[in-house]
């Protein structure tokens, strides 16, 4: 049984799990057929536990090349009659916004919620960006539950709500919520069967799907008169409640939602202050009966939303309207305006702003360290394959030249990271080869360089890539083969042999390649850096040279997390290395020019390796000058 | 505050069991009848950088699964440097156990920075508490044949000292149900370990 099981019970019970299970839970109560998704994070756990358990739970689930195509998947088996959910990660939407802000228009029977993971914080993403704008622009409903049980509960909700109006409606949440873990009470699940029918008569029915200059009109007030109805729906419905912190009169009159306000609620606690406090479960439309029977006569009225102050303005404008001279409190005009626009509401900074506005002590009573605390960024681990192929890219390219190579998103984004600092500009994904090509035409006789894995290959790459034959740019692109999409927990891609559904197609990056006419396609074992190297130069010579233009160097291994885990467990995985002292003269090529994490250096300032890091590629050999090379395999070791 | 509530700031390397011992405390939690609310770290992070848990334990929780600086009752690291590193959020007097094996980040292998002696670390922590608990925890798990076990000596070590609300017999029944089949021997051993 896999720990995703637990999420296809059928009888009532609690269950302790994490937000985005809590939402999977909500797909399946609501007898979702249909599931589709690009993986990023914070919704990638989403992606896991379908992988698992999609097939039990009798839904097709599929993780698609990129958010847009999912995005289309999804709502075109809503315009069909099938309950459906599409979700990705903040920036995913801007990939699948061209099919988001037409959704509104179109007439979906069957049900369309889209799960959005915003990350305050940028925890885990290229930027922050707030994307209750897109709400705005596309007439979207946006829900925003804060703990897992909202999770599900607001799930069941928006579908309901969805097949009930034919409408899209959105779900936002936040790296805090879907990687919060807590009590989420199981219920029935929706086995009615949903009716799928897609004739010419329903398309008339339900208003056209193709929006033309004398169509668009109508679909679009119906649009507007959806999201009015679902306002008014939602505006008596008990995901806006009313709390009271605390004893007495209330001190504050506070509005917010989602984390933040779980946020508020510590920090009212922690300094002992009492308020009351609205929080909001739908924020687009905004409750407006709700909010202004909250702020009843007027006097002060505290926002605290995590970005930027959207409702707090929505409010105000609401109270102007109104006539209604209450003091509306968020970020805007206050002299940290734009520092408070960074970042999330953790309860520490919660406790700092309450008590800022309050002008009362915080309390806070806590140590720093006097001792400087080295920082710990992530990176690539132990044998990644990526390593050597940037190794050996340093040494294509020359020296003093890491200004001309360009990155995209995948574990390889890292490479800008000493000792390399390979791939120093990036946008978003599949930017790496179009922004190359710009440095290829400024600099046209400088070995220019970008990266791109094999996942971001298929999603947003090709245009670049295909971009670049056309016009005849002279640029080399290094494509990082790991067959997998690592950096967001191992899903699988088209270049995988494996779906969401067992065996798939591998869908060969070289042949893609040849067939965009690309005339220099070579294939290379990572963890041979001469190879890697020598294949490189080469590529930079054929780009440059008369009959040349664009040449791909494809770098071959596979994810070495995921191939040691799975060596681990089956025994198979090499023995370690160990560095004999007696021939190490302690150049520290391996320490600091190849930084492998299992490389480290000893208090008598020696290098070693630590055995429980390095799982025996044995890539650290190619790195040292000696021809005597120190690095040995250990003969006997038993793993644990 | 009633006497099951309890924040713990679980801290360490990605990659190093960060979180069952999470999720075997909120299976204790479970068995105790005491809510328990927590907050993980996905995603690239876990690729070797530093990665917090946390989790409050206790009757009628509300709020953030956060915890708020200087409000930690144990902090639970993994690794010396992020026990350091998690000072901030350890509360005057409350409990910090580490492992002392040390994991050297990349800025200190490119020597860029010292890694702290374990006495300064020590020191430092000493500073904020007087209940300091070093553990060679991976050394010890390394014996039973289970490194990925370390985290669980560390929790038998909290448990016989009286410091988490559960006794052994919750916690072994705990770990029975929060670790995969074959690895629930050894991590029984390891409970009980010192």
């Amino acid at each position: 049984m896999s720990e995703f099981d637990q999420l296809l019970g059928d009888s009532e019970g609690v269950i302790n799990v994490m937000g985005n299970y809590g939402f999977v839970r909500g797909m399946i109560e609501s007898g979702v057929q249909v599931a589709t998704c690009y993986p990023g994070s914070p919704t990638a756990e989403m992606a896991n536990a379908m992988l698992a358990i999609s097939e039990k739970a009798g839904i097709y689930f599929e993780i698609s090349t990129n958010e847009k195509v999912a995005l289309e998947i999804a709502a075109t088996s809503a315009i069909v009659g099938r309950p459906s959910v599409c979700w990705m990660k903040s920036v995913g939407l801007n990939v699948a916004s061209d099919t988001a802000v037409q959704l509104a228009y179109l007439s979906m029977p069957g049900g369309l919620v889209v799960i959005l993971g915003d990350d305050p914080g940028h925890l885990s993403s290229q930027n922050e960006q707030d994307n209750r704008y897109y709400a705005r622009l596309g007439y979207l409903p946006f829900l925003e539950p804060a703990t897992p049980q909202e999770a599900k509960d607001y799930f069941r909700l928006a579908m309901r709500l969805s097949r009930k109006h034919k409408f899209p409606v959105f779900i936002r949440t936040t790296t805090r919520t879907c990687h919060q873990t807590g009590p989420v009470q199981l219920d029935d699940i929706d086995k009615a069967p949903a009716q799928v029918i897609w004739n010419n008569e329903t398309m008339q029915r339900e208003g056209g799907y193709i929006p033309l200059p004398g169509t668009f009109p109508p679909m679009k007030k119906k649009a507007l008169e959806n999201l009015e109805r679902i306002r008014l729906e939602l505006d008596t419905h008990l995901i806006n409640q009313t709390f009271q912190v605390g004893a007495g009169k209330p001190e504050l009159r506070i509005i917010t939602y989602g984390h933040t306000y779980q946020s508020t609620v510590s920090a009212l606690t922690y300094l002992g202050i009492s308020a009351e406090i609205l929080k909001l479960g739908i924020t687009h439309p905004l409750p407006t009966n709700t909010i202004l029977d909250f702020i009843g006569e007027g006097g002060e009225i505290l926002v605290f939303e995590e970005l930027d102050p959207v409702i707090e303005n929505e409010i105000k404008l609401l109270c102007f309207n109104k006539g209604i001279a209450a003091r509306i409190t968020g970020k805007s005009g206050q002299p940290d305006e734009l520092d408070l626009m960074i970042g999330e509401y953790d309860p520490t900074r919660m406790v700092k702003v309450i008590s800022g506005h309050l002008g009362i002590e915080s309390g806070l009573n806590f140590g720093e360290s006097s001792v400087e605390v080295p920082s710990r960024s992530p990176q690539l681990c132990p044998g990644c394959g990526h390593r050597t192929a940037f190794f050996a890219a340093k040494r294509a390219m020359g020296k003093d030249k890491e200004a001309f190579s360009t990155a995209d998103i995948g574990c390889y984004s890292l490479g800008f990271l000493p000792p390399y600092r390979l791939g120093n500009l990036l946008y978003c994904m599949g930017s790496g080869a179009p922004s190359a090509t710009a440095i290829s035409r400024a600099f046209p006789d400088e070995p220019v360089l970008s990266f791109v894995g094999d996942s971001t290959f298929f999603h947003a790459a090709m245009p670049g890539i295909v971009n670049a034959v056309y016009n005849k740019h002279r640029q080399v692109i290094m494509v990082m083969d790991n067959g997998i999409t690592a950096m967001t927990g191992h899903q699988p891609n088209p270049n995988s042999g494996f779906g969401s559904r067992g065996q798939a197609p591998k869908i060969p990056i070289d042949d893609i390649l040849k067939a965009f006419g690309v005339k220099f396609v070579e294939r290379v074992p990572s963890y041979q850096i001469s190879k890697v190297e020598d294949a490189l130069k080469r590529a930079f010579e054929f780009a440059h040279s008369p009959d040349g233009g664009v040449a791909v160097v494809i770098q071959d291994e596979p994810c070495a997390l995921r191939r040691s885990r799975m060596e681990k467990k089956a025994g198979t995985l090499p023995n370690p290395l160990r560095i004999d002292p007696d021939i190490c003269r302690n150049i520290q090529s391996c320490l600091k020019k190849f930084a492998c994490p299992a490389i480290e250096s000893t208090s008598e300032g020696k290098v070693e390796i630590n055995t429980d890091l390095c799982i025996g590629c044995a890539s650290c050999v190619q790195t040292c000058p000696l021809t005597n090379k120190p690095m040995k395999r250990i003969d006997d070791f038993r793993r644990v | 505050m009633s006497t099951d509530d309890l924040n713990i700031y679980v801290c360490g390397v990605g990659g190093f069991g960060i979180g069952s011992v999470s999720s075997i405390l909120s299976r204790a939690a479970m068995i105790k009848g005491i809510d328990s609310i927590g907050s993980e770290t996905h995603g690239l992070a876990q690729r070797g950088g530093v990665v917090v848990s946390t989790l409050r334990l206790g009757r009628n929780l509300n709020g953030s699964p956060l915890i708020i600086k200087g409000n930690a009752d144990i902090v639970f690291a993994l690794e010396p440097l992020e026990a350091l590193r998690a000072m901030p959020y350890l509360r005057s007097q409350g409990t910090v156990i580490y492992n002392t094996q040390r994991f050297q980040p990349l800025s200190v292998r490119l020597g860029q920075f010292h890694y702290p002696g374990i006495d300064e670390i020590e020191k430092e922590l000493l500073r904020i508490t007087n209940r300091v608990i070093p553990v060679a925890a991976s050394a010890k798990a390394k014996e039973l044949g289970l490194s990925e076990s370390a985290n669980v000596i560390m929790l038998g070590i909290l448990t016989r000292q009286g410091l988490l609300p559960f006794d052994m017999e919750v916690m072994r029944e705990a770990v029975r149900m929060a670790t995969p089949e074959k690895y629930v021997k050894i991590n029984l051993v390891a409970l009980e370990s010192d």
